[in-house]
C-alpha cells in the first residue's frame, strides 16, 4: 500500500506539474521586469552622496595599528561585527559536523597505505600543498598593508586541503578532539584577547595602540585556522568520505 | 569607445549570459560549470572596481570552493537516486 509514495521534491522535478500556466509565467516575468525598472530607476535617480566614511578611516588609520584600511575597519574600527560572523561560521561548522558515532582512534589525521594512492595526484600534491600554504600565510601577512587577510588565507588553505583530502589516502577525522579545538580556536581567541585588551583599556575589544598590530595579527591568525577548518568540514560532510572512515574502524 | 568601456561591456554580458546559462541548462553538470565561469566573471568586475579584497574572496570561495563544494553534491545526489532505486525495485520483488 506504501507503493505510490512519491516525494515532494520528485514531483516537482517532473515538468508538466512544475511548470507555470503561460498568462501566470508572463504576469510573473512582467512583474519582475517591473521591479528590475523600478530598481534600476531608483539607482539612477539617486544623488552621488558624499565620500561616506572614507575620510574618518584614514584619519584614524596610523592609531589603528595596520595600514590597509579594511583590515583596519574588519578588525579594529568594527571587530565586534566580525567576531559575530566568526561566531556564524562556528555555528554553520556544528551544524555540518557528521553525526557522533563511536570511534575508537582520537588522531586527527589517518593515513591509509592499502588504498590507491593515485601517483599523479600525490606527487602534485607534494609540490602545491606547501605552495598553498605558504601562500596562505603570505595573504595572512600581507593584510595588514594590502589587500588580503583572514579570510583569504583561510579560503586558499581550505583549498589545499580539499586537494589532500579529495586523495583516498588520507582522511580526517572529525570526532577527534584536536578537530573540535581547530574549530573553534579563532572564536575561543577572539573572545578571549576581547577581554584582554578590556583589562587595559576597560573597553571590550579596544586594543591599546602601541599592540594594536601585534594583537591583529594574533587573532587574525586565529581565525584563519578555524575559517580553513570550517570551509574544509563543509566540503567533507557534503562529500561523505567520512562513512567510509567509520565503516573502517 | 574606450577599451575600458568594451572590457566592462564584455564583463557584464558574459557573467549574465553564464547565469542564464547556469539557471536554465537541465544538466547539472553543465549548470555547475557556468556558475564557477559566473564566479571568474564576477572576480574581474571585482578587479575591474578596485575591490581586491572583495576580487580574492570571490575567486577562491564563490568559484572555487563552490564549485567544489557543488560537484561534490551532484555525486551525492547521484548516489542517493541510486539507492533509492535499488531500494524501489527490491521491495518491488518482495511484493511479488
Amino acid at each position: 500500500m506504501f507503493k505510490k509514495i512519491v516525494f515532494k521534491e520528485d514531483a516537482s522535478n517532473e515538468p508538466e506539474k512544475g511548470r507555470l500556466s503561460t498568462p501566470m509565467a508572463l504576469l510573473c516575468g512582467s512583474l519582475v521586469l517591473a521591479l528590475c525598472t523600478l530598481l534600476v530607476a531608483a539607482l539612477i535617480s539617486t544623488q552621488r552622496h558624499n565620500e561616506g566614511l572614507q575620510q574618518a578611516v584614514s584619519s584614524m588609520l596610523n592609531k589603528s595599528g595596520v595600514e590597509n584600511p579594511v583590515t583596519a575597519v574588519l578588525l579594529n574600527f568594527r571587530s565586534y561585527d566580525t567576531l559575530l560572523e566568526i561566531a556564524v561560521l562556528l555555528i554553520v561548522a556544528i551544524v555540518m559536523l557528521p553525526q557522533a558515532t563511536v570511534s575508537e582512534s582520537h588522531s586527527l589525521i589517518r593515513v591509509q597505505q592499502s588504498a590507491n594512492a593515485g601517483i599523479i595526484m600525490s606527487s602534485l600534491l607534494r609540490f602545491l600543498t606547501p605552495t598553498l600554504i605558504i601562500m596562505g600565510g603570505y595573504m595572512l601577512w600581507t593584510g595588514a598593508y594590502s589587500p588580503g587577510g583572514a579570510f583569504q588565507a583561510g579560503a586558499l588553505i581550505a583549498g589545499a586541503g580539499i586537494l589532500i583530502f579529495t586523495n583516498v589516502q588520507y582522511q580526517v577525522n572529525m570526532h577527534s578532539f584536536a578537530f573540535r579545538v581547530l574549530l573553534s580556536i579563532g572564536l575561543c581567541i577572539f573572545i578571549l584577547s576581547g577581554f584582554a585588551v578590556a583589562l587595559q583599556t576597560g573597553q571590550f575589544l579596544e586594543y591599546p595602540v602601541k599592540y594594536a598590530s601585534s594583537i591583529i595579527l594574533f587573532i587574525e591568525t586565529a581565525a584563519t585556522v578555524s575559517i580553513a577548518t570550517t570551509l574544509l568540514l563543509l566540503y567533507l560532510a557534503v562529500a561523505g568520505t567520512q562513512e567510509d572512515f567509520n565503516h573502517d574502524t | 569607445m574606450s577599451f575600458s568601456f568594451l572590457l566592462d561591456i564584455f564583463l557584464i554580458s558574459g557573467s549574465l549570459t553564464m547565469a542564464w546559462l547556469c539557471l536554465f541548462s537541465h544538466d547539472l553538470l553543465k549548470a555547475i560549470t557556468c556558475f564557477v565561469c559566473m564566479g571568474l566573471f564576477v572576480t574581474l568586475m571585482w578587479i575591474r572596481l578596485d575591490a581586491w579584497d572583495v576580487a580574492i574572496a570571490e575567486a577562491a570561495i564563490g568559484a572555487g570552493l563552490t564549485g567544489a563544494l557543488l560537484l561534490s553534491s551532484r555525486r551525492g545526489l547521484k548516489k542517493t537516486k541510486a539507492k533509492k532505486t535499488s531500494a524501489e525495485n527490491e521491495s518491488g520483488e518482495q511484493d511479488v
